[in-house]
Parts: C-alpha cells; sequence; structure tokens
C-alpha cells in the first residue's frame, strides 16, 4: 500500500512538474518552423511516389504492376522512414545549476528545455530519441517518449559531482546523432573519451556548450572567493578584476579545444548563452541533425 | 579640566587614546576585507591560474576615514566635551552659596536657580556640604544655620523664591564676621544695596576663594513722582549708564478682582549719562484717576513696578463764589486766587452749585456765600453727607450773614458751617483798630498742616470769628498767633465742611498771596477726600495690607498672615518686615486712608556694584550655559557606525536585503491614529453616544448595553435617533464629536492622564455633556459615601468641576420631555448633582465666572446605575433585575434617561417654554 501510494505521490508531483517544461518546450518547438516529415524518398514502409527507372536501379526495385500499366519501366520509391535515433545528454551536474543575476534561467533549466524541445521536434519527425543521464538511457519515440522525457527531464537531479561527463557505455546505434548539452568546464579528458565511445559507433552530432552571461563576461571584483557549486574547488581571487583577462583567455583556449575536438570527430561546436533566445540554438541544433543524417 | 576656546574637556587624559589612530590606520589598511563568496562554476578554469598581482584589495579609503572617525569621535565623547564650561569647584569643605534673591534677582531668576543648581551639583558629586545664605528672605522662613547636603539644598533652592525687597547684605556680613567657610560663590543681583557689598568680598576674600556671578542686565527700577503741578510722571532709575535706552513705562488699573488692565504707556528716554529718565503722562482725568500703579514694560521685578495712592489721584473741585464782582478786577477776586492755587493740585470747574453738584466733584469750594437757598442747601447737605468736601471761605457776604443771624434773621445755626460764627468779624491793624496783623500760629503735629511752616509774611486782618464752644479746639486745623481759630472744619456724615475764617482774596489778610494758601489747600482737599493730609509717615496707629507686590512685580490681594505695619515705614525702602504693598490704616486719624508703600524708597537711588577687589572670581549669569556634548559625540559616532556599517553592506553587495527589510519595518508601523481618526469622523456626522472604557470588561458590556437600550428607546418614543453608541478611549480618542459621555466609575480603573482630564475639561468647558454613575448608590450609608464615591474622586481629581449641588426643583431636567419627580435608576434615594445654579445676582453670577453654557450643566454626577437600568439586549429585553421598585422603576429610569439626552440637546430651551404663559399675559396686555 505505501508502494502504491509513494508512487501516485510520485506520478503527482512529476505529473505537476510536466506541464511547465512540456509547455514550454512545445513554444519553443513551435518556433521552428518548416519541419514537417522528410517529404525524401528512402528506405520506409509508406509509398512516396512513383518514378521513371532510371538506369542503375536495381531490377527488385521496378513496380511492375505499375510499369504494366503503361509503356514506362516506374520504381516504386518508398518515404525514408527509417527511426533514427539522437541521443540527448543535458548535463545536469552541479556546474550547470548557476544562474547568475542577469541570466534569466539556470543552465540546466536550460539544458532540459532545449532536449525537450528537440525532442518534440523529433517525434514530430517521426525519429526517435534518447535521454542520456539521470540512469536513463531508454530509447523513446512518439507522444508517450515525449512525455515520458519531459517527466525526467523535470525531476529533480541528483548531482554526483561539480562537473558531468556524457556517460559512457552506451549502446549507440550505427550512424546515429547525439547532441552534448553542457557547459564542459569538467574534465576535457573524460570528454574527450566519451566522443571516442560515440565517434567509434559512427554517431555524430553537436557540442554544445550552455553558458551562463556572467562565466563569459566575469563581471567580479574585489576580494572574492570563488566556490564550485558543489563546493568542491575553491579559488581565492584578492583582486578579482585582474584575473578577468586570464579568464576570459582560459575560456577561450577551452573553446577552441572544444571546436578541434568536435571538427576532429566530425562534430559541430556551438555556444548558448542563457541570456540568449532559445528558438535559433533549436533551428540550429535541428538543422545540424538533419544534415548529419543525409551525411554531411 | 582642559579648554580650547569654547570648548572643554572634563577627562582631557583620555584624549591621548588619539594617538592609537595612526596605528589603527595602519592595521585597517592592513586588513583586507572579508572576501566575498561567489558561487562559480567557472572556478574549474580559474584553477591554476596565477594571479597576476597579489595586492589585497584594500579597503577603500574613504570607508577607512569613516572608521578612523568614528573611533576618534568616540574618544573624544568619553574625555566628556563640554561647551562653554563652567568653573568647577575647586577644593574640599563646605561650600558656601550666596544668593541675594532680592527683587532686582527677579528678572533672571530661572537663570540664577540653574546656575546655583549646577553648582550645588557639582559640590554634590564631590561630596560636599553646601551652606545656603539666602540674603531676602521672609522673616517666617526659619534660617537654616546648619551646612546642607547637595541634594536637600538643592531641593531647598529650587523651591525658593525671590522677595519683593532688597536684600540684606548687612546682615550678612554680621554673620561672614562669625563664621568662616571655605569656598564661596555669591551670586548677585549687580546692585549695591546697602553699600556692603565691598566689605562682603573682602571678608570673603580674606576667607577663601570668592567666585561672583552677576546679572546680564542689571534691573531697573521705577518710582512715581510726587504729584507736584499737577503732573503725573514716574521716573524710571538705573544703576549703569554709558548707552542710552528708552523704556515704556505702563499706567495699570487694579482691577477688583486682581487683575490688572494697562491704561497709558509713556517712554522715557536715559541720555548717555543719565541714571533716570521720566515718563510723563498727561491721561484725561477719568483714566489717570484709575491708574493705581506703573511698571516698566518687561521688566517683571517688584522694583521694576511702583504703587500709587490716593495722594496721587487729580482731583476735580467745583467753585462757585458769592463776590460780587467788581468788573474785570481779577486780582482782586477771591475766584482768581483759589482757581490758581488749585491749577496744579485739581481740576476745577465753575458755574451754579446745583449744576456743580451734578457733576460728580470731589470738592466744592464756595467763596464768601452767606447762605444757600433752602433746596440748595439741602442738596449741599446731602452731597458732603455722602462724602463730599466743602471748603467755604469767609468774606463780606458770610460776615453780614452772621450778623443778620445774630438780628434774627435766618437760622442762628448753619450746618453747613463748621463752627458757629460770632456775629462781627475781627478786625487787625487797621486804621481804626488797635492790634497789628495777626501772623499764623505754628501748625499742631495732629493737624492736617502739620509740616508746613507758616510763612512770615503772611498776615491776616480781617477774619470771621467762631462762637467759643467746647469743641472749637478739636475742630481747629489752623490758628492765629493769639488763638484765634484761622481754619476750622467738622465732619458731616462721610464728607467734611472746612471753613477758613478769612477771604480768599487778598483784602482781609495776604494769606491767598502766599505760598501758603497753595498748600492750604492742597491739603485741604486731600485731606477731605479720606486721603492723610500729615506728612507720610507720621501717622498714628498701624496700616493693613490690602493687596502686596509679589516678586514678579504683580499686585496680589494680601494674605491672612500678612502682618500691619507701623506708619514710619512709609518713605523707606520695603523689607521683610514692611512687605511692598497698598496698605490702609487701621485706627488712628487717618483711618481707612489707603498708601502705597513701595520696594524702594522715594529718594532711593540705584547704584551698580562696585568692582570687586582683584582676586575675586566673576562670571556673568546665563550668557553661556554649559553643555555637555558627550552626548551629541556619541550619537555621531553611532550614526557613523550605521553608515558603516551600511558602506560595508553595499561593498559586500548584501545592501538589497537589508533594504528589503528595513522598507518591510516601515511598512508595518503607520496604523492606530487614522483609525481613530475614522471613528471621530463617524460619530461626528452621526452623533453617537460615547461611554468611556473603564477597563473592566463586565462595566463595559454593560454600559454599552445600557446605552443602546438607551438609544432603543429615543428611537422607539422621540426624535431623536442616535445610532449605537461608540466606545472612547479617553487617552486616544476625540471627545468633542460625542455630544452625551457615559462615564461608569469603577474602583479598578486607573486615573486618566493629564492629558486625557484636560480633554475632559475642554470638552464640559465647550458644552459637552458628561454622566458620571458610581453605580453604587445601594451602598451607600447615611453619609452618602461609597466605595464608588471614593474612586470617583480618585478619577475626577483634576478634573475641572463647576460648583456642584443638587438638581434643585423646577429644574429642566425635570421636565425636559416628561414630568419626573425622581430620578431612579436601578437604585433610589442620594442625591443627583449638577452645576450649581448661578447666582441670582446677574453682576455676581459674572463675576464669578460661573454660569457658563447658557446655564446647562455640563456634568451630572449620580449613583443610581441608570445605564444598569437601560441595559437592554439586542430583542430590547432589559438584561439586570431592578431594585426594589421593579419595573415601574425602570420605565422611570427609561424616563430620565430620555429627559436626560433632551436636556443634553436642547440646553434650557424648555425652562424658557415654562415662562410662555407669563409672555403670553404680557403680549395680550
Amino acid at each position: 500500500m505505501s508502494q502504491t501510494a509513494r508512487l501516485t505521490a510520485n506520478a503527482a508531483r512529476e505529473a505537476a512538474a510536466l506541464p511547465p517544461l512540456l509547455a514550454e518546450a512545445e513554444r519553443a518547438a513551435a518556433a521552428v518552423f518548416g519541419v514537417h516529415g522528410r517529404r525524401r524518398a528512402g528506405s520506409g514502409e509508406t509509398f512516396w511516389q512513383y518514378r521513371q527507372a532510371q538506369p542503375g536501379d536495381a531490377m527488385q526495385s521496378i513496380d511492375w504492376r505499375r510499369s504494366g500499366r503503361s509503356d514506362e519501366v516506374f520504381v516504386r520509391e518508398t518515404e525514408w522512414e527509417t527511426a533514427q535515433t539522437v541521443w540527448l545528454w543535458p548535463d545536469d551536474a552541479a556546474s550547470m545549476r548557476f544562474k547568475s543575476k542577469k541570466a534569466p534561467a539556470q543552465k540546466s533549466d536550460r539544458a532540459a528545455l532545449l532536449s525537450l524541445a528537440l525532442a518534440i521536434l523529433l517525434e514530430r519527425g517521426g525519429e526517435r530519441f534518447a535521454v542520456l543521464g539521470r540512469k536513463d538511457r531508454k530509447i523513446r519515440s512518439g507522444r508517450a517518449g515525449v512525455n515520458n522525457a519531459a517527466m525526467l527531464l523535470s525531476r529533480e537531479r541528483d548531482a554526483e559531482g561539480d562537473y558531468g561527463f556524457p556517460p559512457n557505455e552506451v549502446l549507440y546505434t550505427g550512424g546515429s546523432r547525439a547532441v552534448f548539452m553542457s557547459d564542459f568546464f569538467g574534465d576535457m579528458d573524460k570528454l574527450r573519451a566519451a566522443m571516442t565511445e560515440a565517434t567509434s559507433r559512427r554517431v555524430r552530432g553537436v557540442l554544445l556548450q550552455i553558458i551562463d552571461p556572467a562565466e563569459e563576461a566575469f563581471p567580479y571584483k574585489g576580494r572574492v572567493l570563488f566556490e564550485s557549486i558543489a563546493g568542491g574547488l575553491r579559488y581565492d581571487a584578492d583582486r578579482a578584476e585582474s584575473l578577468h583577462d586570464a579568464y576570459r583567455g582560459r575560456l577561450a583556449e577551452r573553446r577552441d579545444a572544444l571546436k578541434l575536438m568536435a571538427r576532429k570527430a566530425g562534430w559541430r561546436f556551438a555556444v548558448h548563452r542563457t541570456d540568449q533566445p532559445v528558438a535559433p540554438t533549436l533551428m540550429m541544433l535541428h538543422q545540424t541533425l538533419e544534415n548529419a543524417r543525409v551525411g554531411r | 579640566m582642559m579648554q580650547l576656546g569654547p570648548l572643554g574637556f572634563a577627562s582631557p587624559w583620555l584624549l591621548l587614546a588619539l594617538i592609537a589612530l595612526p596605528i589603527l590606520w595602519w592595521l585597517l589598511r592592513a586588513t583586507p576585507p572579508a572576501p566575498l563568496r561567489e558561487r562559480f562554476p567557472g572556478v574549474a578554469i580559474l584553477l591554476g591560474l596565477e594571479p597576476p598581482e597579489r595586492t589585497p584589495e584594500r579597503t577603500p579609503w574613504w570607508l577607512l576615514l569613516l572608521r578612523l572617525l568614528i573611533v576618534a569621535l568616540a574618544i573624544l565623547a568619553f574625555a566628556q566635551p563640554l561647551l562653554n564650561p563652567t568653573k568647577r569647584l575647586e577644593g574640599a569643605g563646605p561650600v558656601r552659596v550666596i544668593l541675594d534673591a532680592g527683587w532686582a534677582s527677579a528678572a533672571d531668576w530661572d537663570d540664577r536657580i540653574a546656575a546655583a543648581s549646577e553648582i550645588v551639583a557639582q559640590a554634590g558629586r564631590a561630596e560636599r556640604l553646601v551652606k545656603l545664605e539666602i540674603l531676602a528672605e521672609t522673616t517666617d522662613v526659619e534660617r537654616t544655620d546648619e551646612t546642607l547636603p547637595a541634594a536637600e539644598a538643592r531641593a531647598r533652592i529650587e523651591a525658593l523664591q525671590p522677595s519683593p525687597w532688597a536684600p540684606d547684605r548687612a546682615a550678612l556680613l554680621t554673620r561672614l564676621n562669625e563664621e568662616a567657610t571655605a569656598e564661596t560663590i555669591w551670586l548677585h543681583d549687580g546692585l549695591d544695596h546697602d553699600g556692603a557689598a565691598t566689605e562682603i568680598a573682602e571678608t570673603l576674600l580674606g576667607q577663601d576663594s570668592l567666585r561672583v556671578i552677576g546679572p546680564e542686565r542689571l534691573a531697573k527700577a521705577v518710582r512715581p513722582d510726587q504729584p507736584e503741578g499737577g503732573v503725573l510722571s514716574a521716573t524710571v532709575q538705573r544703576a549703569n549708564t554709558g548707552i542710552e535706552t528708552m523704556v515704556t513705562v505702563i499706567g495699570y488699573s487694579a482691577e477688583a478682582d486682581g487683575a490688572r488692565r494697562p491704561l497709558v504707556a509713556e517712554e522715557a528716554t536715559f541720555g548717555p549719562e543719565d541714571t533716570t529718565a521720566t515718563a510723563v503722562f498727561d491721561p484725561p482725568l477719568e483714566l489717570r484717576n484709575r491708574i493705581a500703579m506703573f511698571a516698566i514694560e518687561g521688566n517683571e521685578t517688584a522694583g521694576g513696578v511702583a504703587l500709587i495712592d490716593d495722594r496721587w489721584t487729580r482731583r476735580r473741585v467745583g467753585l462757585v463764589s458769592g463776590e460780587r464782582t467788581d468788573g474785570g478786577q481779577r486780582l482782586l477776586s477771591g475766584t482768581h486766587y483759589v482757581r490758581e492755587a488749585l491749577l496744579g493740585i485739581a481740576e476745577t470747574r465753575e458755574g451754579s452749585t446745583a449744576d456743580l453738584l451734578e457733576q460728580n466733584i470731589d470738592a466744592l469750594v464756595v467763596i464768601d456765600v452767606g447762605a444757600f437757598p433752602a433746596e440748595e442747601a439741602t442738596a449741599l447737605l446731602e452731597w458732603v453727607e455722602a462724602g463730599g468736601l466743602l471748603i467755604r471761605f469767609a468774606g463780606p457776604t458770610l460776615a453780614a450773614t452772621a450778623e443778620e443771624a445774630r438780628a434774627g434773621f435766618g437760622r442762628l445755626e448753619d450746618p453747613l458751617l463748621p463752627v458757629r460764627l460770632r456775629p462781627g468779624g475781627r478786625d487787625l491793624g487797621g486804621a481804626m483798630s488797635w492790634g497789628a496783623p495777626q501772623r499764623l500760629a505754628p501748625f499742631k503735629p495732629d493737624s492736617p498742616f502739620a509740616g508746613l511752616i507758616p510763612p512770615e509774611d503772611a498776615a491776616i486782618t480781617k477774619q470771621v470769628l467762631a462762637e467759643p464752644d467746647i469743641d472749637l479746639p478739636t475742630r481747629t486745623w489752623a490758628s492765629l498767633a493769639d488763638g484765634a481759630p484761622l481754619v476750622t472744619a467738622d465732619t458731616r456724615g462721610e464728607g467734611r465742611i472746612v471753613l477758613v475764617h478769612t477771604s480768599a482774596d487778598p483784602r482781609w489778610s495776604t494769606l491767598p498771596i502766599s505760598g501758603l494758601f497753595v498748600d492750604i489747600l492742597d491739603r485741604i482737599i486731600e485731606v477731605g477726600s479720606g486721603g492723610n493730609a500729615g506728612e507720610q509717615g507720621e501717622s498714628s496707629g498701624f496700616w493693613r495690607p490690602v493687596s502686596l507686590i509679589s516678586s514678579n512685580g504683580l499686585l496680589v490681594p494680601s494674605q491672612g498672615d500678612a502682618r500691619n505695619i507701623e506708619g514710619a515705614a512709609f518713605g523707606q525702602s520695603a523689607t521683610a518686615d514692611a512687605p511692598p504693598g497698598l496698605y490702609e490704616a487701621v485706627g488712628g486719624s487717618d483711618a481707612g486712608a489707603q498708601r502705597a508703600h513701595n520696594t524702594l524708597a522715594p529718594d532711593a537711588e540705584l547704584t551698580a556694584m562696585p568692582a570687586f577687589p582683584d582676586g575675586v572670581a566673576t562670571d556673568t549669569l546665563g550668557q553661556r550655559t554649559e553643555t555637555e556634548l558627550k552626548p551629541w559625540f556619541l550619537g555621531a559616532a553611532l550614526l557613523l557606525l550605521l553608515l558603516d556599517a551600511v558602506a560595508s553592506l553595499a561593498l559586500s553587495g548584501k545592501l538589497r536585503g537589508a533594504v528589503a527589510a528595513l522598507a518591510l519595518f516601515a511598512l508595518t508601523t503607520p496604523q492606530g491614529a487614522e483609525a481613530a481618526d475614522d471613528k471621530a469622523l463617524r460619530s461626528a456626522l452621526e452623533g453617537a453616544f460615547g461611554y468611556i472604557v473603564t477597563g473592566d470588561a463586565k462595566t463595559d458590556d454593560i454600559v454599552q448595553k445600557g446605552l443602546f437600550g438607551l438609544v432603543y428607546i429615543l428611537n422607539a418614543r422621540t426624535s431623536v435617533e442616535p445610532p449605537l453608541p461608540v466606545a472612547i478611549d479617553l487617552e486616544n480618542d476625540e471627545l468633542a464629536v460625542y455630544p452625551f459621555i457615559y462615564w461608569a466609575i469603577t474602583e479598578s480603573q486607573s486615573r486618566p492622564s493629564d492629558d486625557a482630564i484636560a480633554k475632559l475639561n475642554e470638552y464640559m468647558r465647550r458644552g459637552g455633556m458628561l454622566v458620571l454613575d458610581t453605580r453604587d448608590q445601594n451602598l451607600a450609608l447615611a453619609s452618602g459615601e461609597t466605595p464608588g464615591t471614593r474612586a470617583l474622586r480618585r478619577l475626577t481629581a483634576g478634573l475641572d468641576l463647576p460648583p456642584l449641588a443638587r438638581v434643585p426643583e423646577g429644574h429642566v431636567l425635570r421636565r425636559s420631555f416628561y414630568l419626573l419627580d425622581d430620578f431612579p435608576g436601578r437604585w433610589k434615594g442620594g442625591g443627583v448633582w449638577v452645576e450649581a445654579a448661578p447666582p441670582e445676582d446677574v453682576n455676581e453670577a459674572a463675576a464669578t465666572g460661573g454660569f457658563k453654557n447658557d446655564g446647562v450643566s455640563p456634568v451630572l454626577v449620580g449613583g443610581h446605575d441608570w445605564i444598569g437600568a437601560w441595559a437592554m439586549n439586542d430583542s430590547g429585553r432589559p438584561l439586570l433585575p431592578m431594585g426594589v421598585g421593579g419595573e415601574r422603576q425602570r420605565e422611570m429610569a427609561l424616563r430620565f434617561g430620555v429627559n436626560l439626552i433632551m436636556y443634553t440637546y436642547t440646553g434650557s430651551y424648555k425652562s424658557d417654554q415654562v415662562h410662555i404663559p407669563a409672555l403670553l399675559e404680557r403680549l395680550g396686555q
């Protein structure tokens, strides 16, 4: 009985948490227009079109019934329906739970929003998606999958350290795509390892650095004791303003490193600042995933 | 004690701590401010970053300065800074404080008391005894010779009042020589009253240190000038010369009720070197005779006022002549001489006797009239008996009348003559006589002319003679060298008749052309009007004070304990034994006469205090008051500390929270006052009845229900339709909006504050209606005393209740709506009290100041628990059981309530109604 009660309570809590994020994600997804199905011939079940056979078409592909009705030989094409999986990793480590005074949202919130919005767009396109992290790796699809993902993303996160890394030992399906959303302030080597694992399965995708405006501008002055969110790291700056340039330099270095790592793996590296609107980033992500699928 | 300009420090060694400030500066600079803790994910990037400079963040220089300032202020504060520090007491042993406390000290008395208290307080801090010497004290106060502890001395000083006479320094001198004390502080008034000042100073200086504190400005004094030449003037004296000043002298009247009213004001201007200045008054006679005292404007001392008495009053004298005028020969007319003689003494009127008598004259001079017509004689006699003064001069006509009387014509004895006249005058030094012209004999001491010197050149050649009589010597005021009476007088009722046995013109004597003539007339007129004709102070008998001059220059009616003084006191300055004031003679020859006794003798002069010998520390009073700056310094430091806190918060970015907390705090305060105003506004619009919250929940409930019951009945039976009653918090609520306030007295209620009492007084004065109900008439003993009456007395102490009386028969309260014989509540019997009816005499009523509000009582006092009888629940059912009278009595109680409200609203209107039949009857005629 207590089990049931707890379950019900959890369900109610999660259901209550669901609508805001989902609604927001829906709104964000709606802003991305021009995305309707694949509208493109491919390997699928659904009829797409007949076209005249051209040299090089396999004999098996000729639709004889259609060709019998005319002099031409027609090939029946089905719509490209191969549902592909997109692996979404919104980092939910402690460092993502940061919001400076001027930022509208925490970085992790933004990551969750982007993930869910992307999931909605993918679902609309009939694709499958998986939200990594949060001890969940299930591949989902359809509206129910979106709802489940929303619930998952709305769930209270369990911090495991200051900085998060894409989970390894993911059973990436070959040729699938991935979006890693994090501030990438953690150890580069662990990230690289995860990347390598993904690339080895021919996964391509996007490294999206979600960053707070304060992390970009470093507006601190005077004597400041910097602490990581979980409190694991400290840095005592006697005159914070003097560190400004050094910090900016280091940030740029890290971005260069990330960009390089992405390019090597055939990925794309992008930056999203939490004070920026969601839609352009979402559009960019969506298009990148689209293109990656076509094989570019 | 250290002093820098006007700033002194009581504990200057503490200032050494200021040396530590630079060290503090260095320390504060060395310590970086507490770091700001910032959560920042980017710290991972920062890790391993070598900071370009390790110099710690400094505290901003202004914050540093602020903090140093705070510390400096605190140090200064604890060094006890004093602005204008007064000199401290030095040495040990008792301190002698001499206070002049005479009339000249009254002007700056508060400063004196403050200065003396300060000295005594200092002595108290040093645990030294104080020996007080108060130089002008009433003799009633027993002089304390022992030295007092500071606290007692202070209490005495604070209870001290200046006396309206000069300090007795000579007496102090004798005491000083007897006993030597330590340090002396003398608060003097800057005047040398009896020339003993220097000697005192020298004696004290010989004993120990002396500090004198003098006034900032010396007192001025005023004295009335002798009324010579008919000019009323007052002389203002000052002790210091050098500057030209102008003072205003005001002539006041003394009203019967003790008030004084300014009548005239004139300016007196001191030249740079003048010590006296005269203000000359020339008011109309009526005004002039009402002037009772002169006062220097703005000078509230006994010396600054001067009383004048009857001698200054200018009289109106009528002049009637029976002379046969020899057309134009003025110098042969007695009228001319009398008129000229009276010029400076009185205002003269001429005309017929009948006319003059109607002009309210004080004296009538009749020159050579033998007999008056019968009707006129009667009128004259009546006038004299009512207090008039008739002065007759002899002459040919009068002499002839005396002849006629002997011959059998006319009456033998004329009531308008003081003596019987012998027929046939007396002729001296004439061609047909042997005797030489007679000179005047010196005046006898009991004569009104006592003190005047008969001149050598005044000789009488002709006179009428008085019939020898046993009374003749007592009636004689002046006689010739051979003893023949020259001036005789007798009383008739209140008045007097004076006969000068020679003529007013120079044909019978040279008296009219001598200076004595004027003096004699002056004296006669003065004595005839009730004054003391003798030289002042030489009267026998005692003088009783009528009113006395207080130390602040006001005339106060004399109390029962004021002593009589002897006549010799006049002419001298006032002393404790003869305080200044207006005196009336008791017994003696001039019983009833009034004399002014002023603070300063008529010939007294103000002398400034001579310069003190070297070695005396002199100080001026009131100019510089010592101000302790410690609280200001500490306050400033605290304020800066607050500023520092704000600045620190701002620096560490935590200001917003603090501001929010402060704003929240500020938002929660304003509430109550608006609520009270709101309530008052509602009550004012609707005319709600109020009841005073007693604090006793049960009583308050009954009172509320009782007033509800009354309102219920009023709504049902009358056109008065008040809303529900309102509870009044005496301390906070505005009373003026309630037409009717019910106060049920309970023993448990605590006395209202003075403010509340003042509000209630104002309420009653402005026509409110306050009902005080002790609710315990049933407990009354034969004396009428109940626990409630005691509580009533306690609670209403300070309440300005009018004189109360039981509700009289025929009071409006008995018939303002219902006709009622009795005012029962739950209890019966005992009295119900309202303001006593005003005295029958309207003038008397106005004088006592009662009878306000058109005779409507502002208060009703009783113990019948009306409120209990009225009390009803919401459905109109009575709440409390009635006493013996049952429900019938409850009905009566309610009727009383209706009457009471009617009385409250309509006042005496119903009593006017009572007179309607009489008015109608009169109209019908």
